[in-house]
Formats: structure tokens, C-alpha cells, sequence
């Protein structure tokens, strides 16, 4: 039986819709990251389960009860707010009791479930001390220690690692899912950066404009985006406009910028239908020479910038035809082989292309970024 | 340089040259001391102690306003009651020059930043990146060659960030600036820094170039800091051309040299430059079994739990990937090149790499 | 007593419970409105409107209506002037308080509060007493009267006892002040003059404005000291004031006139007040010029310690001298005698006593009120429980403070004494509350609009009911201007002249304030005795407030 269901929810702000009519199934023990813009309804979804707000249409069940008149002190689901909301003129001890203690628990009881609590998270040396002398990090543990003192087995996280430093957001995630996996909790953990979604979640579920767009597996949204925003979103994707040339019964060519076609598997579009084609910086190959010229899908250009990325070199290049084209290869392949201003062959697989529509307003509008 | 606060040593004795037309990024976790840094080098703060030259000048004790530097905020602070002109041409106005020179250099800076058409708005109304762009010209355009920027992405959104500083470094090499940019995102630093300052709890850690500070970091604190790493605690069995190390038990080698005393060491590795096979062991491979497999996007992480008992993250292409699972019986290669090595730290190594 | 614990406990649980339930929500708020509306906004509005053909006989009596009409001009007159000259001379000081870093800013900022603890009448007594008795400054000019009583004297006083209010506002927002944008500014080659008028001040704005409106409403509203130092000068509340004394005014032109003079005041004042709010934001600060040099110079260390010694010297010798010049004949007073005859209560002693009981009993039951019935009010306003009628209903709340308090008790007393059959006590009990109620509400509802929505939601759904937040996050995150509040709502009460004189018909139910105001005009009350009356007074509202100072401080 799911944890958690919506169905057909709708929340209204005045004029502004922040969830449309929105339908949601989380399992037990699942880890659900929501990835979505800002704006795109992800807190005002985790409020609504929390019952903080009410929906104005549609219905949430939490374990197979409708709760949709349940005030949010009776859901026993612990929510976690974006700057975590501590209590700041109570201890650390006392901020993770409050849950236990409004719950009708005893003082000793309360208080030894609050230091049980403590030393799952490391913080019970700082028991005495106040919310604001702690650091980030454990400012964050301290909040998920509160909220899962009460024993609630569903977690509702509102940009958890936001607040916190680059590098620390990539070593506490981990911490997260492991603390997850252990209390076998089920995790609503809502964020905008999709490299901590994709890490750790067990899916994703992409939301735009109170609208859930995909959900999946990380490596199903990832490598079968529906479309050209959440192809943007998850990650690194060149896009190029084009029109379908030709069609047969293995795939289309498509016609890009100033003549240059491409081949692609795709046999869906009619002759002439205006499209994007996608394709992912990593799955693009470099080659600084041809031996057969016929070949196709290999699209002449020059390197315009190189760029670091730790892990990864970027190449960004100008193509022959005006398009520009970012390609990624590991730090060890890339390292020192292509210099700035260099003429290359970019290869592009036809089982790497996805296709899209065109969208109505505009290519830029869809992307939008700025 | 030395500052204090009360009890607090913000900055112990740091010493630091920027090159002309340098784009420098200081880098660090909060509390490290780097925004007092920068704010020293404006005037913002006086140290307590040392001296700091700009160009051949000593500025100790030159009031902020004199100082000609560009300083751009943290929290953008652009001055809400005036127009996007007016905050560009402040510094102009303020100093007393002649308005109709001015006119033309703030014109050509607006354009410049693609902010034209926005001049009459107010900063309400405009978004955060763009917000960011006229402090960036507001405190370029009085023609300052030196350009402080104190974490200016932090408050905006992943893609814009991204977007906005090549922007950044392009504007500054465009004109000829040396600029110094404090960050805690080592992403950001990597790749639009010419050299990179590590700093940690007032000091300076290490310097160098992005390559070199990832590829071969000279400290631990560098290694874990931009990016992540693999440390193991071993002993040194043997020192030749290549030294051997004892990890619990199983052994692994090194090419790199060993110019410290002692036989405890850390050995550090990133997780990409391993080599793992299913196939073909070999004397150097440790064995081992795939733990947990998450997709990254471009990679995919593996947590490989070692024969040995140690915990191994290693990360592959996503297309190299696909025939690994949990579960699966792994050899895994940790290449001599780039195993590096580093003495073992006195308060241990999870304080010596802590980032908080 | 583990017994009275365990049942104190079960009846919080009870009401933790019973919180949760809508219903029980709805009659919290509605009898806060309700007391509200009845006692402190609808009696005054109604009484003036019940009342208001009596105006038509003054009409008749041009001479009067003229006198009338000047004092009402001359009411806004003053307001004015000194509300602007406040401005003009606090702010360097509220500069020098919030920023420096010198010993002197601690004696400086402790010095501040002084006028604030002694109770307006008193205030005006010493300030009397200092420019215009030749036991004062006047002797040594060798003058009988330096200043004599009339629109200079009160210009004076009215300066003194609303500075401290504007630089305790004018610092707390100084504070408060994002400095980065000042400092921005100088990184962009401005000095830090330069940098204060272009920037600083027009985002101070709102704050100056607010302190502005504040001495404003204070001038206005003012009318125990303002009597005793007005001479022959007049504003609305003097005006009213001897008029209600008036004995060669038949009843049917008294009443008509003070209506005339009560309604044109409210009316007139809620307008303006409005008006100002409305207007004032728009206007701008000249930063369109610039004037480097000077501006680099009067920037100059030099220029600033003259600036604050200026400052401070404005400070002591206009606000804080004639403050605290009563302590010279209250230390005669104390040893001549009439302190004894003081603590035998004497005639007229035993009159003094009962007033201050009076004042006392009023001001606390004033204060306890308020406070139960303010924080329903407070937390209605902070969460915008009432949606769009809420900026509605935070206006109607302020409307108290901003008409002169003796028009308001004038008008309570109209109304009460159609409807109610209540002993003065109670409608003197009213008018307190209706003017003390509104610095309740405003301090709670800033303090709780300062905790964030987080903060409540995340407690709820740990498992808390309403009550227990209200009571285990709300109030101790908001303690202190709880307390603040209080002490405010104390100390103005104890120290309002204006709405008891109009209420205050027999001795008997006279307050201290109302006493002292006789004493000090009568002949038959010796020097000595003014003096003591005086000194008491202070004494014993500064004993009360350190009281409360003290339960604060246990409480923490």
C-alpha cells in the first residue's frame, strides 16, 4: 500500500495556481527527490502533505487514510523547512524533545528518546548547547533529529543541503540516503539541483509550474527526457534547431542550420515538421581527423573554449554551420589533446539524438534560463 | 596579514601576491577567513597586522573611498532607491566628475552588460542575474583595474550561475582586469580561475592552478576540498622507485615520491582514475564487491566494499557503466600514477579533511 | 503543592485541547474585537456624533469660535515645529549613539531614558521651574524670567520630552540598518557624508518618517505640562483644559464649544496623520547633487567631534538640564520639613495619597487589561488571520494614539454618561485603556510578525496544539517586547493628564497627574510642596518601573 498518495490535488493562492490537479504515489521505504525550478510548486506539495495547507481540490491520503481534514499535529509525518526553523531560544536537547513532549509523552521518556535521537545524528555532545552555535551541518542534523523524534517513519525535506557549502552538500547527501535506508523512512526530499536528486534518489519526480512533467528512475529521466525542458534541467544537453528533410522506414534526416544534416532514428515526424534535436555533452565524440569523408553525423567546427570541470573537460565549438556544440570527455582523456582554435570532426550517434518538437514559444523561452 | 575579532584570529599571518591581470579565486569553506580578506584589500576592515600593497602603494589606513578597488557584494547591495542608471553611475557622480564624459562611459558599460534596456528600471523589478550584472558594472565603471568579488553567484539559481561566470571571467580578461573572487564552490573556482587560493581557519593552504591543485594536490585538505577523493591509512612497507604501502592488509603501489618521515601515510585517489574490471586480476587489484550504484548523469558512483574492508568510491562514464551491478565481483585497479601520498595527519584525517 | 502542579498542568493541557477547535479559535478573536470596538473605538465616535448639534450655538458666539479656531491651528502649529526641529537635532545624536565607539556613548545612551521616566507633568513643573523661575537658569542672567510661559516655553518643553523618543527610535533603526549599503557606496568613492545623505538617509525613510509622526501625535496629544507652562498661549487640549474649568461659561456653551473643539481635533488629526502617511514616503531626498570637497571635510574626524559635541551639548542643556531641575527643590523640600507632613498626610496630603492610589489602581488594571486583551488583537494583525480587512483594522487600532487623549476622554465621557449609569472610576478606567491599548498591540504584533511562519508550522506538525505554541514558542520568542509593551502601557498611563481631566468630574476620582496640575497653579500650595508633590510622583513611577523591570528580569 503507498505511504503517501495525492490525487487530482489542486492548490490556489489567490490568482496563482501553485499545484494543478496533481496525482502522486510514494511507496514505503521510498526516497522521492521533487526537482523542480523555483516556484514550480515543490514546497506548497510538501506542505500540503504536511497539512500546513489545505488543498482546494482533490484528496491526500498518508497510509491509507484520507487526512485531508486531519490538522498537521495529528499526521506524525516529520517536515524538515528550508532553513530549518529550529527553535532558537530552546536547547538542542529540548528542540528535539518538544516533538516527544507535545505528543503527551513523560518527561523521561521524552528526553530519552531525544538523547537516543542524538547519538544516531552525533550531536549528543552538544546537547546543552544552542541552535545557533552550531554549524551548518549540524544545524541540519539537529532538524532531522527533531523531526524523527517522534518515531514518524515519513520525512518531508525542503532543500536540506541548501543552505550549506558546495562541497558539504556532496558529502552530507549520502549521510541523508544512508539515514533514510536505515530508519526505513520514506522521503520526500524536494530540491532544485539535480545532481543531488540524481545521486540519491530512488526517483524523480520533475515538477514545473505546479505540474508534474516525468518521474522515473534517475537513469530513465535522464537518458528518455520527455522533453526539451527536463532534457535541460537534469543535466548538460546541446539543442539544435532543424526540420525533417526526409523520412524512410529506419529514421529521418533532419536538416540543421545552413545545410548540415543529421541522421536519427526517430521515424514519428512528418517531412517538414520543424524539431530540437537533443543531444548529451558526454555522449558527443571528438576527432581531430576523418579517414572517410562520407561518413555522416560528423560535423566540422573549431574549438573555440576548454574548460575544467574537475572530473570532466569541456569543449565548447563553433560548428561550420553556426551552431555551437559542447562536448564533455573525462579529465584523463581530454587532458592537454585539443588546443584552442583547433579544427575538429564532432561525431554524433543516431542512438544519441532525440528528437522534440519544436515548442510553440520559441526555443529560448523553453530553455529559460536568465 | 593578521586580524582578530574578539577571540576569534579571522586571518593568521597570511601572506599573498596577486599577478597583474590575474583572475584569482580564493577558495574555502565559510568561516575561513576569506571574505576578511577582501575586505581588508578594500578598506572594508583594517588588519591588526602586516601590510597590504596595491600596485606599489601601502594602503593600511587609506580610507575605503580612496582606494580605487571594485568590490562586488555578497549580497549585491545595490541601492533600492534608484534606478539601474543611477546605481551604475554612482561612483562617477560621486567623485564629482563632468556629467557629459560620464554619460558616454556608463552607456557603453550598460551595453557592454546587455543592461540597455533596463536602465530606468529599479533592482525590484529585475532578476537576480541581471541584478548581479549592473553591481558588476556599477563597480567596474569608474574605471578600477583591480575588481574584488566577495561569493558574488551565491544567490543565484544553478543554471544562472553557471551562465554568469564565464560572463565574468570574460568581462574581466576582455578588459584587462586583475580580479580576486571568493567563493566556497570549488566548481566555480576550477573553472574560471587562472590560480586558486585554498584557504581554511584564517589560513592559507595551498596554491596553484586548477590542474595542478585536482590533479596533484599538495594537502589533503586540497585533495577532499575540490573534489571528491578516496584516502586510505597505511603503513609503507618500501621505498624505491615506486613505494609499497600495506591498506589493511592488501597492498598497493605508488610511483609518487615520499619526501616525509614516518611510516604511517594516507594514500589518495580519485574515484574516476580508478580502473575497475570484471575480469583479469592481477597482482596489484584488490577484490572487491559492488555496494551501491547511483547514476549521476555523465557518471555513474560506485561504492566498492574491498576485501581489505575498505569502502572504495569509484566513478565511470555512464556508457562504460551499464554492465555493472550491485553485487557484482569487481577487480579494481588504483593506477600508480595517481595514488598519491601524504603523511598521516597528527589529529587524524577525518579533522584534517574536514570541511566544517 | 505537587497537587496545585499537577492540576495547573492538566487545566494547560485542557486548554492546549481545547485551542485546536475552531470554535474556541473564533470566540478568542472575536472577544478581543469586541473589546475593542466597544470600549475604546465606537464610545468616543459615538459620543462626539450623538452630541454634535451642540456645536451650532457656538456659532452664535463669534469671539469664542475665534479663540476656539486659533487654538486648533495653533495645536498643529506646534506639532509641526517641533516634531521637524526633534528631527533636526536627534539624528545627530541617534548617529553618534549607534555608531561610536567611545565610553561617553554609554553614559550618553543612559541619559536618553531619563526624560522618559519622569511623567509628563512633572516634566513641565521642572522645565517651569528651570527657564522661568528665578531660582532657575533665569538668575544667572540675573533675569526674574528668562522665558516667560507661552508658545517659546512650550515649544521648549514639548522638544525635550519628545527627543528621547525619536533617538530611541532613530538608533534602533540605525542598528537595524543594512550597513552594506553605506559602505558600497564609499567602495564606490564616496565620503562617508556623501555616502549617509545619498544612501543612509533615504533608506531610512520609513523610520524617520515613523519618528516624525510620533512627536508629532506627542505634541498634539500633550496636556498636563503644556497647561502649566502655555501662559496665555493656547492649543486644543489647554484650550479644553480651562474651559472644562470654566466657570463663566453657561453649561449649554461649554459643551457646545468643547464638542466643536474635540470633533475638529480628532477629525482633523486622523486626516492629517493619514495624509502624512500616505504622502511623506513620496517625497525624495535631494541626492541629485553632489559637493566632494565640502562634503570630504565635513566628513573629517575634526568635523565629527564638533558635531557631536554640539550634538550632545543640544542634548543636555535643552533636553536633559530642565528635566531633572527638580531635583534641586524636591532635595529642599525633603528638608524642610514638608516631607514629614507629607507621610502624616496633612491636608492637603491625604489628598495627594488618594490620587496616587488612584493612578496606580487605573494604571495596573489598564495594563492587565490590555494585556489580555491586546494579544488576540496582536496576533490577528501579525498573521493576517483577517485577510484583507487586516491593514483595515491595524489603521482603526492606531486611530487611539493619534487623536489628543483629551479629546478621546472628553468623548468617552459623552458617551458613557448617555448610556452607561457607571461610577466615574470605570469610565476613567475606560480612557486609560482607549489610550494605552494601541502601544500594546503595535510592540506584540511587530514581535510576533518577526518570528518566521516556519518556525509555528514546524511545531505544529511535531504535534503541538495552538495554545502550546502560543505558549512555549510565541511568547518566550517574544518576551521582551511583551514586557516592553507593558512597561509602556504603565508608565503612559500613570502619566496621563489629559483624557482624566476631561473624565475626572469630582475630586474624589481625581489621578495624581490632574493633582499636580492643581497644586502647581494654585496659590495656596506652597513651593515646597509643589516641589515634593512632583518629586513623589517621579519617585515612586520610577520604583514601579524598576518593579517591573525586576519581574523581567526573574522571569528570564
Amino acid at each position: 500500500m503507498p505511504s503517501i498518495r495525492l490525487v487530482n490535488v489542486t492548490k490556489n493562492y489567490g490568482s496563482i495556481t501553485a499545484i494543478k490537479n496533481l496525482s502522486l504515489a510514494v511507496s514505503d521505504h521510498e526516497y522521492v527527490c521533487v526537482l523542480g525550478p523555483t516556484g514550480s510548486g515543490k514546497t506548497t506539495l510538501l506542505k500540503l502533505i504536511a497539512g500546513i495547507v489545505k488543498p482546494d481540490k482533490g484528496e491526500i491520503y498518508i497510509d491509507g487514510k484520507l487526512v485531508n481534514n486531519l490538522p498537521p499535529q495529528e499526521r506524525n509525518v516529520a517536515y524538515v523547512p528550508q532553513h530549518y526553523a529550529l527553535f532558537p531560544h530552546l536547547r538542542v536537547i529540548d528542540n528535539v524533545a518538544f516533538g516527544p513532549l507535545s505528543r503527551g509523552l513523560r518527561k523521561e521518556d521524552a528526553y530519552k528518546v531525544s538523547m537516543n535521537m542524538l547519538e544516531m545524528t552525533r550531536l549528543s555532545w552538544r546537547a546543552d548547547s544552542f541552535p545557533h552555535e552550531l554549524s551548518g551541518g549540524m544545524q541540519q542534523r539537529l532538524a532531522l533529529a527533531r523531526g524523527l523524534a517522534s518515531g514518524a517513519k515519513i520525512l518531508l525535506l525542503d532543500e536540506p543541503l541548501g543552505a550549506l557549502d558546495a562541497r558539504l552538500r556532496v558529502e552530507l547527501r549520502y549521510k541523508l540516503k544512508d539515514l533514510a535506508e536505515k530508519n526505513k523512512l520514506t522521503v520526500i526530499h524536494v530540491t532544485h539541483d539535480q545532481e543531488e536528486a540524481m545521486s540519491i534518489a530512488d526517483r524523480i519526480v520533475v515538477l514545473r509550474n505546479g505540474e508534474i512533467i516525468q518521474e522515473g528512475s534517475p537513469s530513465y529521466i535522464y537518458n528518455e527526457p520527455v522533453n526539451i525542458f527536463v532534457a535541460h534541467f537534469v543535466g548538460g544537453a546541446n539543442f539544435f534547431e532543424g526540420f525533417v528533410a526526409e523520412r524512410d522506414e529506419h529514421g529521418s534526416w533532419i536538416q540543421l542550420r545552413n545545410g548540415f544534416l543529421l541522421r536519427v532514428n526517430d521515424v514519428s515526424r512528418h517531412v517538414g515538421e520543424k524539431v530540437v534535436v537533443m543531444v548529451r555533452e558526454e555522449k558527443t565524440v571528438i576527432l581531430k581527423s576523418v579517414k572517410r569523408m562520407e561518413e555522416t553525423n560528423l560535423l566540422p567546427g573549431r574549438i573555440e573554449e576548454i574548460r575544467f570541470l574537475g572530473d570532466f573537460i569541456s569543449h565548447h565549438i563553433l560548428l561550420d554551420n553556426g551552431d555551437k556544440i559542447v562536448s564533455k570527455m573525462p579529465t584523463l582523456i581530454g587532458i592537454g589533446r585539443f588546443r584552442v582554435g583547433e579544427r575538429v570532426y564532432v561525431r554524433l550517434r543516431p542512438e544519441n539524438l532525440r528528437i522534440y518538437s519544436y515548442p510553440p514559444h520559441g526555443l529560448y523561452k523553453e530553455l529559460e534560463v536568465i | 596579514m593578521t586580524k582578530r575579532f574578539g577571540n576569534i584570529i579571522a586571518l593568521k599571518r597570511v601572506n599573498l601576491e596577486v599577478k597583474n591581470k590575474e583572475y584569482l579565486c580564493i577558495l574555502g569553506p565559510s568561516g575561513c577567513g576569506k571574505t576578511t580578506l577582501i575586505k581588508c584589500i578594500a578598506g572594508i576592515i583594517e588588519p591588526d597586522e602586516g601590510e597590504i600593497y596595491i600596485g606599489d602603494r601601502i594602503v593600511n589606513g587609506l580610507p575605503m573611498e580612496d582606494r580605487g578597488v571594485g568590490y562586488v557584494f555578497q549580497e549585491i547591495a545595490l541601492f533600492p532607491h534608484m534606478s539601474i542608471y543611477d546605481n551604475v553611475s554612482y561612483g562617477p557622480f560621486v567623485k564629482g566628475w563632468k556629467i557629459t564624459a560620464t554619460r558616454d562611459l556608463i552607456e557603453e558599460m550598460l551595453n557592454m552588460m546587455k543592461l540597455r534596456d533596463r536602465a530606468k528600471d529599479y533592482p525590484s523589478e529585475l532578476s537576480g542575474g541581471a541584478r548581479q550584472k549592473t553591481a558588476v558594472a556599477r563597480a567596474l565603471v569608474s574605471g578600477s583595474k583591480l575588481l574584488l568579488l566577495d561569493e558574488p553567484l551565491g544567490s543565484l539559481d544553478a543554471k544562472v550561475r553557471v551562465l554568469l561566470r564565464y560572463e565574468l571571467r570574460r568581462l574581466v580578461k576582455d578588459l584587462g582586469l586583475t580580479a580576486i573572487h571568493v567563493t566556497h564552490d570549488q566548481e566555480e573556482a576550477m573553472s574560471i580561475a587562472d590560480r586558486i587560493v585554498v584557504m581554511r581557519a584564517g589560513e592559507i593552504v595551498e596554491v596553484g592552478s586548477p590542474l595542478e591543485l585536482y590533479m596533484r594536490p599538495k594537502k589533503i585538505f586540497t585533495a577532499n576540498f575540490l573534489g571528491e577523493a578516496n584516502f586510505f591509512a597505511g603503513e609503507i612497507l618500501e621505498r624505491d622507485d615506486h613505494v609499497k604501502i600495506d591498506v589493511n592488509g592488501a597492498v598497493l603501489y605508488s610511483s609518487n615520491r615520499v619526501d616525509f618521515e614516518g611510516r604511517k601515510v594516507i594514500a589518495a585517489i580519485r574515484p574516476e582514475f580508478i580502473i575497475m574490471r570484471k575480469d583479469g586480476s592481477s597482482k596489484e587489484a584488490w577484490r572487491g564487491v559492488i555496494e551501491r550504484k547511483a547514476f549521476l548523469g555523465s557518471l555513474v558512483r560506485f561504492e566498492v566494499s574491498a576485501d581489505n574492508g575498505v569502502l572504495v568510491i569509484v566513478k565511470k562514464p555512464s556508457s562504460e557503466a551499464t554492465k555493472f551491478n550491485v553485487g557484482d565481483n569487481v577487480n579494481i585497479i588504483l593506477p600508480r600514477e595517481y595514488l598519491l601520498l601524504y603523511p598521516y595527519p597528527e589529529e587524524g584525517l577525518e579533522k584534517a579533511i574536514s570541511i566544517e | 503543592m505537587r497537587e496545585h502542579v499537577e492540576m495547573i498542568s492538566s487545566l494547560i493541557g485542557k486548554i492546549d485541547y481545547l485551542s485546536s477547535k475552531s470554535i474556541v479559535k473564533f470566540l478568542v478573536y472575536s472577544s478581543s474585537i469586541i473589546f475593542f470596538f466597544s470600549l475604546i473605538f465606537l464610545p468616543p465616535v459615538i459620543g462626539v456624533l450623538e452630541n454634535i448639534t451642540y456645536i451650532n450655538v457656538i456659532f452664535q458666539n463669534p469671539s469664542l469660535l475665534s479663540r476656539a479656531n486659533m487654538a486648533i491651528l495653533q495645536s498643529f502649529i506646534m506639532a509641526f515645529t517641533v516634531a521637524l526641529a526633534d528631527l533636526v537635532a536627534a539624528l545627530p545624536l541617534s548617529w553618534f549613539i549607534a555608531r561610536s565607539k567611545t565610553k561617553a556613548v554609554h553614559v550618553i545612551d543612559a541619559l536618553v531614558d531619563v526624560p522618559f521616566l519622569i511623567p509628563t507633568a512633572a516634566l513641565g513643573y521642572s522645565a517651569l521651574l528651570f527657564w522661568s523661575d528665578r531660582g532657575g537658569i533665569s538668575g544667572v542672567f540675573g533675569l526674574e524670567s528668562l522665558i516667560q510661559p507661552g508658545f517659546i516655553l512650550v515649544f521648549l518643553l514639548q522638544f525635550a520630552f519628545s527627543y528621547p523618543v525619536i533617538v530611541r527610535i532613530m538608533v534602533g533603526e540605525l542598528l537595524n540598518y543594512e550597513e552594506v549599503y553605506e559602505v558600497a557606496a564609499r567602495t564606490l568613492g564616496a565620503n562617508p557624508l556623501t555616502a549617509v545623505r545619498t544612501i543612509t538617509l533615504p533608506l531610512l525613510k520609513p523610520g524617520i518618517i515613523a519618528s516624525f509622526l510620533l512627536a508629532f501625535a506627542r505634541s498634539l496629544s500633550e496636556t498636563g505640562a503644556t497647561v502649566m507652562v502655555a501662559g496665555s498661549w493656547e492649543n486644543g487640549p489647554v484650550f479644553i483644559f480651562r474651559t472644562l474649568d470654566a466657570i463663566d461659561l453657561p453649561p449649554y456653551l461649554k459643551n457646545g464649544v468643547l464638542v466643536y473643539v474635540s470633533s475638529t481635533l480628532m477629525l482633523t488629526s486622523v486626516i492629517l496623520f493619514f495624509l502624512i502617511s500616505l504622502l511623506a514616503p513620496k517625497l525624495r531626498f535631494p541626492v541629485k547633487f553632489v559637493f566632494p570637497n565640502v562634503e570630504r571635510k565635513l566628513s573629517g574626524s575634526e568635523a565629527v567631534k564638533l558635531r557631536n559635541i554640539a550634538a550632545i551639548l543640544t542634548f543636555l542643556f535643552i533636553v536633559i538640564s530642565p528635566s531633572l531641575f527638580i531635583a534641586l527643590p524636591v532635595m529642599n523640600a525633603l528638608f524642610d520639613g514638608t516631607i514629614n507632613m507629607a507621610f502624616a498626610s496633612l491636608d492637603p496630603w491625604d489628598k495627594f495619597w488618594r490620587s496616587m492610589s488612584n493612578s496606580y489602581s487605573i494604571s495596573l488594571s489598564a495594563t492587565l487589561l490590555n494585556i489580555v486583551f491586546g494579544l488576540p488583537a496582536a496576533v490577528l494583525i501579525a498573521r493576517k488571520k483577517l485577510g484583507k480587512a487586516t491593514p483595515i483594522f491595524k489603521a482603526m487600532v492606531n486611530v487611539p494614539i493619534i487623536v489628543p487623549s483629551i479629546t478621546l476622554g472628553f468623548s468617552l465621557r459623552l458617551f458613557w454618561d448617555r448610556y452607561g449609569f457607571l461610577h466615574e472610576y470605570w469610565i476613567l478606567l475606560f480612557s486609560h485603556i482607549a489610550i494605552t491599548y494601541t502601544y500594546f498591540v503595535e510592540s506584540m504584533a511587530a514581535a510576533i510578525e518577526s518570528i518566521p511562519l516556519e518556525i509555528e508550522d514546524v511545531a505544529s506538525t511535531l504535534g503541538a496544539k495552538p495554545f502550546m505554541i502560543f505558549r512555549k514558542i510565541t511568547l518566550p520568542l517574544t518576551r521582551y517586547s511583551a514586557f516592553s509593551g507593558a512597561i509602556l502601557v504603565f508608565t503612559r498611563a500613570l502619566g496621563e493628564t489629559g483624557a482624566a481631566k476631561a473624565v475626572a468630574k469630582t475630586m474624589e476620582c481625581w489621578t495624581l497627574p490632574i493633582l499636580l496640575v492643581n497644586w502647581i497653579k494654585s496659590e495656596a500650595i506652597t513651593s515646597s510642596q509643589k516641589a515634593l508633590g512632583a518629586g513623589l510622583y517621579i519617585a515612586l513611577s520610577f520604583l514601579a518601573l524598576l518593579a517591573l523591570r525586576f519581574l523581567v528580569r526573574r522571569s528570564k
